[in-house]
Parts: structure tokens; sequence; C-alpha cells
């Protein structure tokens, strides 16, 4: 039928183009089994010239490509290639560095003709690739020019979305307990705390333990990338397959970049999302079948005030109750001192305004 | 020229090569490149590269080229046209560099 791929066009959706389209996409999709993702900004479309009918989509959600498919008839025409190549071009003209995608463990090749690949896999169910693993290295290399020489190397993910007394109790604990301790600052820049700000009250916040190390986050770890429903926050469930990819990143190249052998989480007793991310970092740190070293993963138990766990959500909804001031007994000087200065104040202002 | 921006070229099509330049921190050409022919022609692939670069006097850039089989001709007018684009040059003088 479509023996020649110059009788189809390709262009770009997006924004009230793309809403417009959005149903011949999904019924698109669903010929290949797929599912429509609400996160995809920008959809490349193969037509077919003669009657404008979708033979073939990718979605970009951000930095990661989704929504992948190719009419059955056109499968190794080569019409994969130039949607390959449109996306690579869209996203790293939109300054993304490095592209990802999930893909099942049987399709990664070809995504291999896109010049993806492989950075982790869970050997028959998914493949995590990406397509400048330059760019890992080149992250790699800034962790490892803070290699620390030791028995018990620890390591700590957090977002600190604020730093609290909770955090800072966990890195005390992993600092007796081992020679290093390495903390990672979530990158991704879409909490209430802006990343910079998060980053100076970690800092602050740990600035007298002698042996812990900050470091900045990345593509590469607990990111829209390797978990993107850490950033989702919704109720359904979360599945395994997604959280093992940043499990097994960490496993593979973060922590023997830096001799790792133990990470730290504290328990976590409300968020289900964080709950499952737990179970699942247990069992894809310390799996046997995995030919990477072996990452112990300890869990801390939670640091309470007034019976209720500590934690960063407790500290936000305070704020956006307009109780400031209760959060002094749930963070550290440092953090209060953030606080005081840019919401209490900003808010005595706002009223002595008023009552002017 | 000078590497400002990043600049893109080609494609991943067969007998074609897909070039990307990046701006460079320090003054020397970092050269990346893959390719399915790599065993026969990889090193014949970086001379070419590196010719049309030190052509268009690129001094300092990050170099990622995705070679598909492309004949030289094709290498040389893609990183040409990669260079461009990363460079504020608006006169495209294309003849002048081969």
């Amino acid at each position: 039928m479509y023996r020649n791929s110059d009788d189809i066009s390709i262009s770009l959706l997006s924004g009230s183009d793309l809403e417009r389209k959005k149903h011949d996409i999904i019924d698109f999709l669903a010929t290949g089994d797929l599912r429509i993702d609400d996160q995809v900004t920008t959809f490349v479309v193969a037509l077919s010239q003669d009657n404008e009918r979708i033979v073939a989509c990718a979605g970009l959600d951000k930095n990661v490509v989704k929504c992948v498919c190719v009419d059955k008839q056109l499968r190794g025409s080569g019409l994969s290639v130039r949607l390959g190549t449109e996306v690579i071009m869209q996203g790293l003209s939109k300054g993304y560095d490095d592209l990802f995608l999930f893909t099942k463990y049987i399709n990664s090749r070809i995504f291999d003709g896109w010049g993806f690949k492989s950075l982790v896999e869970i050997p028959n169910v998914v493949s995590f690739m990406d397509y400048d693993s330059t760019q890992l290295e080149y992250y790699l290399d800034t962790l490892k020019s803070t290699l620390r020489a030791g028995e018990r190397i620890g390591s700590i993910v957090m977002n600190a979305n604020p730093f609290t007394n909770g955090h800072r109790y966990l890195v005390e604990q992993a600092s007796k307990e081992c020679d290093w301790v390495h903390v990672f600052l979530v990158r991704e820049d879409v909490s209430f705390f802006s990343y910079d700000t998060r980053l100076t009250l970690v800092r602050d916040g740990v600035s007298d333990l002698r042996n812990v190390v900050v470091h900045e986050g990345s593509d590469y770890i607990i990111s829209h990338a390797t978990f993107p429903q850490y950033f989702l926050k919704k109720d359904e469930e979360i599945t395994e397959q997604a959280s093992a990819i940043d499990a097994l990143m960490f496993r593979k190249y973060i922590a023997p970049s830096l001799n790792i052998n133990i990470r730290y989480v504290g328990t976590e007793p409300t968020d289900k999302t964080t709950a499952m991310y737990n179970v699942v970092l247990k069992k894809f740190l310390e799996d046997c079948s995995y030919s990477d070293k072996k990452i112990e993963l300890k869990e801390i138990e939670r640091v309470k005030f007034q019976d209720i766990a500590v934690s960063a959500s407790r500290v936000r909804s305070l704020i956006q109750e307009n109780r400031y001031r209760e959060t002094a007994d749930l963070v550290p000087k440092s953090t209060y001192l953030y606080l005081n200065k840019f919401f209490v104040n900003e808010k005595e202002e706002r009223k002595s305004c008023h009552e002017n | 020229m000078k590497i400002n921006k990043r600049g893109i070229a080609g494609t991943l099509e067969s007998s074609d090569v897909m070039v990307v330049i990046n701006p460079h921190d320090s003054q020397e050409i970092k050269l990346i490149v893959q390719s399915k022919v790599e065993k026969q022609f990889g090193s014949s692939i970086r001379k070419t590269v590196k010719d049309t670069l030190t052509k268009c006097g690129v001094l300092s850039a990050v170099v990622d080229v995705r070679d598909q089989g492309a004949l030289d001709c094709v290498i040389r007018a893609r990183v040409e046209a990669a260079v461009y684009r990363a460079s504020d040059e608006k006169t495209v003088k294309f003849g002048d560099l081969s």
C-alpha cells in the first residue's frame, strides 16, 4: 500500500494543533495496544499524503520519548528512522542534552536504530535507554572527583522540599554509622521550593557534619526521566518496573563511582509512592541476579514530633495554612531562618501595610 | 567560526550522518564518532570531520557524529551545515569550504 515512504509527510503537533488531532492519535495508538500519555506536549506525526491518515507517531514529554507507534504495514520501511530523526532534532533543539525512553525489552532494537543505547534493563521486561551516554559520563566524572576512601560509604537521595529535622536525623544516623555519606539532591525543579533553595538549605543543614558530601542531582538519579511517577504523586499504584529503573541506575552507575555500599531511606508512613519506592529499591539494590555490586538498603525509623512523623509535606501544609511559626519544631535552625525571612516577615509586612 | 549554541544537521537514515555540535569550555575539539562502519572507515570519518572543522575555523567544540555509512561529501556537507547553525554566521558560503 505505502511501499514508498516518500508518500508520507512528517509534521509536528503541539498546543491547540495537538488538541485538535488528539482523538486521531489516541485511535492510532490503540491499533498498537498503546495509550496516550497526557504528559506528552509535542507529537511528531507521520501522515499519509492521500488521506491524511496517521501512519506513525512519537511523543516528547520534556526529555522523554513516549507513545512511539508505526503502522504495522509500514514497519521495516524506514519510516521509523524518519520519525526518530525528527524526535531527536526536536528534543535536542529544545535544549535537552540527553533524551530518554522506556521500552518493552523486545522492542529495544528499534531504538538501537535511532542511536539510543540501553542504560539498564530488567531482562525480558523493560529497557531504559538514552541517546547520548557521554552526558552520564560527565556526571559520573564530576562525582568521582569527590571520591572518599572508607569501608562503609553511605548514601541518601532526597528532594528536601524543604530540609527538615527528619532529613537531618537520617543524615546524622548515616554519618554515625559510615566513614563517609554522600547526599544527592533531586535536581528536578518542580517542587514548592526551588532547586537552589533546597540545595542551600541541605548544605547549611549538614555543614557541621564533617563526613557528609552534598551532591547536585541530575537526569540520572530520581529524575523526570528515571522515575516519572515521583513527580506525579497520583494515588494510582505505581508500577514496579518504572521505579526499578531508578534503583538499577543507582546500583549500576552512581554507587560504583563513589564506592557506595549502603543506601539510607526513612520509613514512609503516609505517602504511597515513596512507600512503594522503598520496597522496590530494596528488591533491586539487593537482588543477586544482577551482576552489579549489591547495595545494602537501610530503613531508618522516621523521627517524630508530638507522635506524628516529621515530613517536608507537613512543613509545607503548615506554610500553606499560614502557620509558619509552628514549623520551628520541625526544621533545623538554618531552614527556619530561611522560612522566617521569606514567609513570616513578608506576611507581617503585608499585615502592617493593610493596617496602614 | 565560533560555536555559540547547539547546531544539528543530518538524519538517521542509511547513507546519511547526524552531526550535533555544542560549545566546549576548553580550546579543543572533542569528537565522538559512532558508525556502522567504524571498523573499516572510523579513522577516515574522523579525518574528514576534523578537516572540515579546520576549514570552517572551528577551534573549540564538542562534536557528536552518528554515521550510517555516509560518503565523505555527505559528511563534509553535514558538518558544515551544523557549524553554520551553531555559529552566528549569517552569510553561508558553502562553496568556499570544499
